[in-house]
């Protein structure tokens, strides 16, 4: 017992220099899971004030720039209004639409700190909880898509951006082409890689991607970028293609949290009936 | 004491702040990543037992680690680090040892002292930093230039730091 007592004594700092690592490893692994939130990240009190409060300052600088994209955005939104539309029928139909519920609420949030040149980028923005914001929920910005919720606090989210190695999203050449998959393997934060489209399908450069309806987190027809450059892979039967991304990582400050008001049904049924199986 | 104490906390706040607000946010290709912050653990006082001097890298290192979404990351190299200072002090220990009154600073030990010490103790946390990241993603090659550029860039900004701001001010 006593060189027991000795030994812990004589190697105290390699016993806690070992503890300290197995730990800090536990954490790195614990946190690896896309679906599991890490119990210290940047929604924290600490971290998420001192970003909020930084933003306050700096937020000035990018004022002229942001107004524009706003005005721009609201420009586009009237456009799709009823009443911009010249109706060309002669006859109209009004029809008393009690059939369309409202499936997408956005909430809108602001973006207090957002890393684009690490391999796992996140996104801290300051609506959470008490806001609507949950886990899970996605993240569109003006100009395309921007991620999903990873975890919620009071008044803050972390987000893990498109640019994450676990960001995976349902996307399709054009309003109706072939599904693929887009991710990001790491290198620009300007482009992501769209996978498992079929080497018979004709694609050009230029093409827009936009999300589909499979994902249940995303609204059908988001932008997410246009085709920059594909190739057939020689191993399998898909393209490889380069997506120039539609959103600006680098200058995005205004966001949307998208809740999908019948994601809870439409899980629900997907759950029963894969049960059923 | 109390003053040395507060003096080190200080640095601490200050350089944790400049990483995540300033170097965390640099909007620079993916390979430029420079982390500062292990500064702090280089000035820790010289004979700070071990135990201790793991403790404050475990902590610190979470507290980068809370900023930047890298749960554990910065802890296990920052640990990394500590464990390995008292070794890399006595490989470069100075032929008559040391002082009771010196400090691990570029002022006290001098400028060959210092970059030899900073330098060694910095690979060492990258190498292991990016090593975990790599762990992750498996991209060999852009790892490899990115450990280069990222480790030159965080060795020439922590000299320029000290010899600039904190070597000043004990002048």
């Amino acid at each position: 017992m006593r060189n027991i007592f000795s030994l812990l004594v004589r190697y105290h700092a390699f016993i806690l220099f070992m503890l300290l690592e197995v730990s800090s490893i536990f954490l790195i692994f614990n946190n690896k899971s896309y679906h599991r939130a890490a119990f210290i990240n940047s929604s924290s009190v600490i971290s998420a004030r001192v970003f909020g409060i930084y933003n306050n300052f700096i937020e000035y600088l990018h004022l002229t720039e942001e107004n524009k994209r706003l005005a721009d955005e609201n420009a586009l939104l009237h456009s799709q209004l009823k009443s911009s539309f010249y109706d060309g029928t002669y006859q109209t139909v009004t029809v008393n639409d009690s059939a369309s519920k409202q499936l997408y609420k956005y909430i809108p949030a602001k973006v207090i700190n957002i890393t684009t040149n690490k391999l796992n980028n996140y996104i801290t923005i300051d609506k959470g909880k008490n806001q609507g914001v949950d886990v899970k929920m996605a993240v569109i910005g003006p100009d395309g898509i921007v991620g999903i919720v990873k975890d919620v606090s009071a008044d803050y989210a972390s987000v893990i951006s498109l640019l994450h190695s676990d960001f995976r999203v349902s996307a399709r050449v054009g309003t109706s082409g072939n599904l693929g998959s887009l991710s990001w393997d790491g290198s620009s934060p300007e482009f992501a890689q769209l996978d498992e489209i079929p080497k018979q399908i004709k694609i050009a450069n230029g093409d827009k991607i936009y999300t589909s309806g499979e994902s249940k987190k995303f609204p059908e027809h988001i932008l997410i970028g246009t085709i920059s450059s594909f190739t057939p892979n020689t191993n399998d039967n898909f393209y490889d293609i380069e997506v120039k991304l539609s959103t600006n990582f680098r200058s995005i400050s205004y966001v949307y949290v998208v809740n999908n008001l019948m994601k809870n049904e439409q899980e629900t049924l997907e759950q029963r009936s894969q049960n059923d199986n | 004491m109390i003053i040395e104490f507060f003096s080190q906390l200080l640095r601490f706040v200050v350089l944790v702040l400049l990483q995540v607000l300033v170097l965390n946010n640099l909007q620079l290709p993916g390979v430029f990543n420079p982390y500062i912050y292990p500064l702090f653990l280089l000035l820790l006082p010289l004979r700070m037992p071990l135990w201790l001097l793991l403790l404050i890298g475990f902590l610190s290192g979470l507290t980068m680690d809370m900023f930047a979404n890298t749960m554990g990351m910065h802890a296990a190299a920052s640990v990394l680090l500590c464990f390995m200072r008292p070794q890399v002090l006595k490989l470069i220990e100075p032929s008559g040892g040391y002082e009771l009154t010196d400090k691990p600073t570029l002022s006290h030990m001098g400028f060959r002292w210092f970059a030899t010490y900073a330098s060694i103790l910095i690979v060492i946390h990258h190498l292991f930093f990016f090593f975990l990241e790599t762990l992750e993603f498996g991209q060999v090659g852009f790892m490899l230039l990115k450990i280069i550029i990222s480790t030159a860039l965080s060795l020439l900004l922590i000299l320029l730091i000290e010899f600039f701001f904190f070597s000043r001010k004990s002048r």
